[in-house]
């Protein structure tokens, strides 16, 4: 296993990978403390015998290049082109086997003696293809076997285009040069199974294994009726392993009592429940174990033991803090104050609220340097709060320093500065003759590159939950003639780390319910990393089709946060009244769940049609006249009318809740049997999660989404007085006519008393 | 005669008082009813944070292009309508909120959203732009403070006993003027009404002219001269100062001839009120200023000075603080010495002495009542020349004893000051609105980072507002945009001057305003007019350029409408103020005032001619005669004048024929002199009659005068040549009428 550890460098990383890296070390730094006074309280277990290796039991992975990050098809142009994916291998298995299955197409007009198709592992070239001339047109499918021996864990799969055109001078950017690879392309990996120790020190391995693209799906197990605490610690393991999960999904089916026949799975045991199958040597506090999966030999279990629930949480929110420094086989911890609760809009995978944030925290030095004439954009992964008020604002302030290399003579080279693929400014790459005086040019570093400053604003109605700042540079160059081009690719981009993007101005205000932010940015749960004021709401016996359900949305609000939710409360349908100074997420399913009946008043209006008595509809008419100055994704759409419950798997349904006022409640329902999945696929599955789930009603039929989107009830955040004022009065006319009448009225009075009284003063008896 | 006077001298000022407080005091039923009803304090205090809240909503609210335009056109309509008011003071303050409240919001709007300048020509042009703006803003709000409430403060009567009546001193100074212009106001101080024992009157002659003291001696008033002239007029004043004992002490302009009322008038709120250390009484003037000279507006267009002492002394009164303005004036000597007596820092001695007297806590008074006239300044020249002097001081004021910092200053008081320093600072932001619409035509640099219908919707209600507002305020004293010509006649010439006394308060030199003179022949100024000229050339040009931009298309139409609009503005109002520098001829060196009185012509052989005066001067007088064969040029001729129980005759030469017969006076005694004031610039209601009653001021007719003025001159200008001007012009004379008994 170690013998795989000769990590290549990656070309060309994964845009989504790229984000979740610092986060990851961000998250270390921040429990670091935390951590060293843990690990001294560790009673260490003896270590068990290793487990016996498993049977070896081969399986197949294919990923399309779409799979492996490659959301464009690969177009190669030039003499050399190139374009490439990553592809990595678990930790728990070995290839033996792999196989590339190319469909391309290239361009008639190549040389077929000169030009190939190369494929590269690692920057080793596996394969080379010939390029015939094509009697046909379309895409040709070739399958190219890669030798397993060149696979590492961390790979790079590269195609390059050699092309050639003429045996005279060549234009390397003629417009003959040209190779597509389609991203369906398939890589199939054969791969056996490894045998793996049972160490903590391994976690998250191998129950997540980041070289693994795949969604994650991860089975929990619990004993009978799990009590609220048990749920607590399954639900910050949930949003641990989904804040690890990232971009890949994770769900985390639940099953009582039986261990899953396959595969790794995560037990939570309380004394004194026991799950048939496993032996559990007594316990002294809140424990962890790793054992083999007793129905898989490859399969792993995590346990997650304690006496009672608090050790339970205790211990589940110990892996979910430290998971990455614990070691051996067994370990009992000491019962250890949770971490510090964490302040609003803290968590740690969103844009800071506090102060200016370099870009440098976002991004690499890696990913912040470009070179060529074309390199690709970089991209800069931001998640903003989705409760910004930029009412009347030009947009999140960038302060963009930049350098680059400035070419001799007056060309169009530029920076484009783009958001989430739209654009935003665009900035000259002035050339060495305009930058004129020898003050500028003193500037000139010693890697040719000059120091520059500009400033842009990003819009925030262009910004998405999971948004991306491109800033891209395009450098042109000038044609000298036939022959004469000899372009040396010496020009190179760089955006300085201390480049700022700062949200710390602007006041937090959302008008609610605004399902759209749920879905993309579990808020207004993930206001508080911890979820400390979230309690969630299942019926008093919850199913495992709930707890399953109830898991993969931790896991959702984990992933956006990159936090686990360690203050989490869970709550049942008698309880609820407790948990009424939180904002509750009701999970239910069928008609399990009272609440649904007695809230139906708040409920949203689609969900009881009919309801709706004439005068709110008038008030409704009247309140749409101000739509035309709403944004455009509260403005409302035609699914508020005609809506009805046939065929409808699940729902999700935002409101103010009944318990408190400025409290939001979100509900998600599924029909009884596989409805809630249905609806966690939902709120998981949708490739762009700024569509889908929005306003205060969505409704999944299928794979069919519709949502509800109405006028705002209330409104939560803290805006001062004085811009929710003007907010309010410049969302309503009449009023702002009325106040300013009343300005005027009173002002006029008040003077007038006033300097009537002063000249009575002033003037004699 | 004087101390028989006394009792008639009050019967007229009774019937005065009453003339002159009708017209002010009519026009507020809400102060005239004396409802006392008032708000508890706690009560107020709410009123006033909720109407704080809601003010500071009506500026903030963004409103889009529509709603913004409602929002304007509903409050312009709302003016107008309160402007046609009969609410008295209440319009008026409604007015201002209203007016404030426009352009507050225009204020708000432009330093939030039009300030993203794309280049660096641009930033610097518009954040000048924005400047002169706030500039212009600031003192639109200090101008409401000071003009929202004229106290309008009446004359307080004195006690019977005349011996409860304070002893005055009269200082006349006088440095260079020529004594014919000095006598008659001698004669007038030494008429004034007030007991013998208690009035001395003073001749400061820093000139120490003999012809002066003979004068004095012949006259009987005081003569005093000092070694040096050590800060002009104020050292001046100090010096005599020191050797008189009077309680109060009056001051005169050596050309401002008071009436004999003055002390009567003035001198009881002293009595009434300890703590009073000055009070000023208007500057009138009967020939006509520079402006009314040379627009030929005199007594139809209110000139630059009614505004001044029509409105803003007595608006300053409210807030106590009405300065001294060097002339017509009365000060207790006792605060006068506390503060070390006439300030000597600035050359503006007047303004600081008060705000050092306010500052010691003592109240200051204006008396919107004229009790004196004199000659304006009668060139462009000499005009700017003490503008100039003014602006100098009100800038050295500012820099080193300014009334926003130091003890001693009510917060009203401090406003009201800085207001009269600030308001100096003109020049400089008014040579950027002249010039700001030319950046966009000449460079295309968008100084005003805003689409050209959304500046209309923001800036139309502001400037409108304004406009209303100040003509319901001011429609009496200013027309309106008649402000914007003395402004820019003066801004290139005052700029410099005050950025130097802002630098260096000792930077500059001090020039004595020239008075009385004869222009033999118009001319322009070309001096004086060039850098005007230069200005219109310019705005010419970048209608030019404008319109070749509307034509071509190329540029967004409705920003070219504006700034083209803006230009044309620009030029109307240049052209006017070069209209000012062509100096039109006068021929007398002591302008006439019209007064038709009954007059008998005295011929040597004893035959009588009766006939009518149609106006004076201090060295002349224009008859009426039906027969005019009878006169022959050089021929000499006596001639009595009476009104009312006085009579005087003077002997006179004839000096011009015609219908109306010019007779120019010779060999006339002190007494005669003296008689022929006390006929004349003596009497109490002499001034009050005209003053302040041009017509009132109508917004668009205002606009159109000058439109008229500028367009006419400029076609003057273009197609004959100044200097060949026709003599056509008409004797300048005064239209002052005086009341025939």
């Amino acid at each position: 296993m170690k013998a795989h550890k000769s990590v290549k460098l990656k070309i060309r990383p994964p845009l989504r990978d790229g984000c979740c890296k610092p986060h990851r070390g961000k998250l270390t730094t921040l429990l670091g403390s935390a951590l060293l006074c843990w690990t001294t309280a560790f009673a260490v277990q003896p270590a068990t015998p290793a487990e016996v290796a498993a049977a070896a039991a081969s399986s197949n992975q294919r990923f399309t290049l779409r799979q492996l990050g490659a959301l464009k098809p690969f177009a190669l142009r030039g003499l050399d082109g190139r374009d490439g994916v990553p592809f990595n291998v678990r930790a728990d298995s070995v290839i033996t086997k792999a196989s590339l299955k190319l469909s391309y197409s290239y361009s008639p007009d190549l040389l077929a003696d000169l030009s190939k198709i190369n494929v590269l592992i690692n920057g080793e070239v596996a394969a080379s293809l010939p390029l015939p001339k094509q009697i046909g047109s379309g895409p040709v499918e070739q399958t190219v076997s890669l030798p397993p021996q060149m696979i590492t864990e961390f790979n790079n799969l590269t195609l390059q285009l050699i092309g050639h055109y003429s045996m005279q001078c060549e234009d390397p950017a003629h417009t003959s040069l040209w190779a597509t690879v389609s991203n369906k392309s398939v890589l199939e990996l054969t791969t056996e199974p490894i045998a793996v120790a049972n160490d903590l020190a391994l976690l998250p391995e191998p129950f997540f294994d980041r070289r693994d693209p795949r969604p994650l799906t991860l089975p929990f197990v619990f004993a009978n009726n799990p009590d609220d605490a048990t749920l607590e610690a399954a639900g910050s393991l949930s949003s641990w392993f989904g804040a690890l999960a990232s971009y890949r999904g994770a769900q985390f089916p639940a099953s009582i009592n039986a261990v899953p026949a396959s595969g790794h799975a995560i037990v939570l045991i309380g004394n004194p429940s026991a799950i048939p199958g496993l032996e559990i040597p007594p316990l002294t506090g809140p424990t962890l174990a790793i054992i083999a999966n007793p129905r898989d030999p490859n399969g792993k279990l995590l346990l997650v033991m304690g006496r009672d629930g608090q050790e339970l949480k205790s211990a589940a929110a110990a892996l979910a803090v430290a998971g990455k420094s614990l070691s051996g086989q067994r370990l009992v911890l000491a019962q250890s104050a949770q971490p510090a609760a964490r302040r609003p809009y803290d968590a740690p995978r969103w844009l800071r609220s506090d102060r200016a944030v370099k870009l440098g925290e976002l991004g690499t030095a890696q990913t912040l340097n470009v070179s060529g004439y074309n390199p690709g954009a970089i991209a800069i992964k931001l998640r903003v709060p989705p409760d910004l008020f930029g009412w009347n604002d030009k947009g999140i302030p960038l302060d963009l320093k930049y350098r680059y290399t400035p070419q001799p003579s007056l060309v169009n080279s530029s920076l484009t500065i783009g958001l989430n693929d739209q654009f935003v400014k665009s900035l000259p790459l002035l050339p060495i003759e305009r930058l004129g005086s020898g003050t500028l040019l003193a500037k000139l570093q010693s890697d040719e590159t000059l120091p520059m400053q500009a400033k842009a604003h990003l819009p925030l109605a262009m910004l998405r939950p999971e948004s991306q700042l491109q800033l891209r540079y395009m450098y042109d160059y000038i044609k000298q003639g036939e022959c004469r081009d000899v372009i040396i690719d010496n020009v190179r981009g760089a955006i300085e780390p201390d480049s700022t993007l700062d949200i710390s101005g602007y006041s937090h205000f959302l008008a609610m319910p605004d399902l759209a932010a749920f879905g993309g940015s579990g808020f207004p749960f993930t206001r508080l990393a911890d979820l400390s004021q979230t309690a969630v709401v299942l019926p008093d016996a919850p199913n495992a089709q709930e707890v399953s359900a109830y898991l993969a949305v931790l896991g959702r609000l984990g992933e956006s946060t990159g936090y686990p939710g360690t203050r989490i409360t869970v709550t049942r349908t008698a309880k609820v009244a407790g948990a009424a100074d939180k904002d509750l997420l009701l999970i239910a399913s069928g008609d399990r769940q009272p609440l649904l009946k007695s809230w139906a008043s708040a409920m949203p209006a689609g969900l009881d049609a009919g309801a709706r008595s004439g005068l709110s509809e008038l008030l409704d008419h009247a309140i749409s006249w101000g739509a035309a100055y709403l944004p455009d994704r509260l403005k409302p759409t035609s699914a508020a009318q005609g809506f009805n419950r046939a065929g409808m798997n699940a729902y999700f349904a935002g409101f103010e809740s009944p318990l408190k006022s400025g409290r939001s409640v979100v509900v998600v329902w599924g029909a009884e049997g596989e409805g809630l999945q249905a609806g966690v696929d939902a709120l998981l599955g949708s490739e762009d999660k700024n569509q889908g789930i929005a306003g205060r009603l969505a409704i999944v039929r299928g794979k069919q989404l519709d949502s509800l989107v109405e006028q705002p009830a209330y409104h939560i955040g803290d805006l001062d007085w004085f811009t929710r004022m003007r907010w309010t009065l410049s969302q309503n006319l009449s009023l702002y006519a009325l106040a300013s009448a009343l300005a005027a009225g009173l002002a006029t009075l008040l003077v007038f008393v006033t300097l009537r009284s002063l000249s009575r003063k002033r003037l004699p008896a | 005669m004087r101390p028989t006077a006394g009792l008639s001298a009050c019967a007229q000022l009774d019937g005065h008082v009453k003339t002159a407080a009708t017209p002010l005091g009519s026009a507020n039923p809400a102060t005239g009813s004396g409802r006392t009803w008032r708000l508890h304090p706690v009560l107020s205090a709410w009123v006033a944070a909720v109407t704080g809240v809601a003010v500071s909503m009506a500026i903030s609210v963004p409103l889009d292009l529509y709603q913004q335009l409602g929002f304007g056109l509903i409050s312009v309509i709302a003016a107008l309508l309160i402007r046609r008011s009969r609410w008295g003071k209440l319009a008026v303050i409604a007015l201002i909120v209203l007016s404030l409240t426009g352009s507050l919001r225009y204020m708000y709007w432009r330093l939030g959203s039009t300030l993203a300048f794309d280049s660096l020509l641009e930033g610097v042009l518009g954040w000048i732009l924005v400047g002169a703006e706030m500039y212009a803003l600031t003192i639109l709000m200090l101008g409401y403070l000071q003009t929202a409430w004229p106290l309008r403060r009446s004359p307080q009567p004195l006690p019977a006993d005349q011996q409860q009546w304070p002893s005055v001193d009269i200082f006349i100074p006088s440095y260079n003027e020529p004594l014919s212009v000095v006598r008659m106001t001698v004669l007038a101080a030494q008429a004034i009404d007030w007991p013998a024992d208690k009035l001395r009157i003073y001749l400061l002659d820093d000139g120490r002219r003999d012809d002066f003291k003979a004068f004095c001696v012949e006259a009987g008033a005081g003569y005093l001269t000092r070694a040096d002239n050590t800060h002009a007029k104020a050292g001046n004043l100090n010096a005599a100062l020191g050797r008189t004992d009077g309680e109060f002490v009056a001051v005169f302009d050596c050309d401002h001839i008071p009436t004999r009322s003055f002390l009567q008038v003035t001198m009881g709120s002293f009595l009434q009120d300890p703590k009073l250390a000055m009070l000023q009484t208007p500057h009138h003037f009967f020939s006509p200023d520079p402006f009314e000279k040379n627009f030929k507006t005199f007594h139809k267009v209110p000139n630059e000075a009614d505004l001044f002492y029509g409105l803003v002394q007595d608006g300053n009164d409210l807030w106590n603080a009405a300065f001294f303005c060097g002339s017509c004036a009365v000060l207790r000597r006792a605060p006068l010495l506390e503060v070390g007596g006439v300030a000597v820092e600035t050359v503006t001695e007047d303004a600081h002495t008060s705000l050092k007297m306010s500052r010691k806590g003592y109240n200051l008074a204006y008396l919107a009542i004229p009790q004196a006239a004199g000659l304006a300044t009668e060139s462009l020249s000499a005009h700017i020349g003490q503008r100039i002097r003014w602006a100098r001081g009100m800038a050295q004021i500012f820099r080193i004893d300014n009334p926003l910092l130091g003890p001693g200053l009510s917060l009203g008081q401090r406003l009201c000051y800085v207001n009269a320093m600030l308001h100096f600072f003109y020049g400089l932001p008014r040579l950027v609105f002249l010039t700001s619409p030319l950046a966009y035509l000449f460079f295309s640099a968008q100084v005003f980072q805003a689409s050209g219908t959304m500046v209309l919707a923001y800036a139309l209600p502001h400037i409108l507002l304004s406009i209303i507002t100040n003509s319901r305020i001011q429609g009496k004293f200013r027309h309106s945009f008649w402000n914007e010509v003395y402004e820019t006649v003066l801004a290139w010439y005052i700029t410099w001057p005050v950025l130097l006394a802002l630098i260096s308060p000792k930077l500059g030199i001090f020039k004595v305003t020239a008075k009385g003179g004869i222009v033999r022949k118009s001319y322009y100024d070309w001096r004086m007019g060039l850098p005007y000229l230069v200005l219109l050339g310019l705005n010419l040009l970048g209608l030019g350029a404008g319109a070749i931009r509307l034509a071509s298309g190329s540029a967004p139409g409705a920003t070219v409408a504006i700034n083209l609009v803006w230009c044309l503005y620009n030029i109307i109002i240049i052209s006017a103020s070069i209209l000012v520098a062509r100096e039109a001829r006068q021929l007398r060196s002591t302008p006439r005032v019209a007064a038709v009185l009954p007059a008998t012509v005295m011929w040597p052989n004893g035959r009588t001619t009766v006939c009518e005066t149609l106006d004076f001067s201090s060295s002349g007088v224009g008859l009426k005669v039906s027969d005019q064969t009878k006169f022959n040029i050089g021929a000499e001729i006596q001639i009595a004048i009476s009104r009312g129980d006085i009579e005087t005759v003077l002997t006179g030469v004839v000096a011009q024929l015609g219908e109306n017969l010019g007779i120019d006076f010779k060999h006339l005694s002190i007494a005669q002199q003296r008689e022929l004031a006390l006929i004349t610039f003596s009497r109490a209601d002499n001034w009050t009659g005209t003053w302040g009653k041009t017509k009132l001021d109508a917004p668009f007719s205002a606009l159109r005068d000058l439109l008229v003025f500028g367009l006419m001159n400029l076609f003057s200008l273009t197609v004959r040549s100044a200097l060949v001007w026709p003599r056509k012009l008409g004797r300048q004379t005064g239209s002052v009428r005086i009341k025939t008994p």
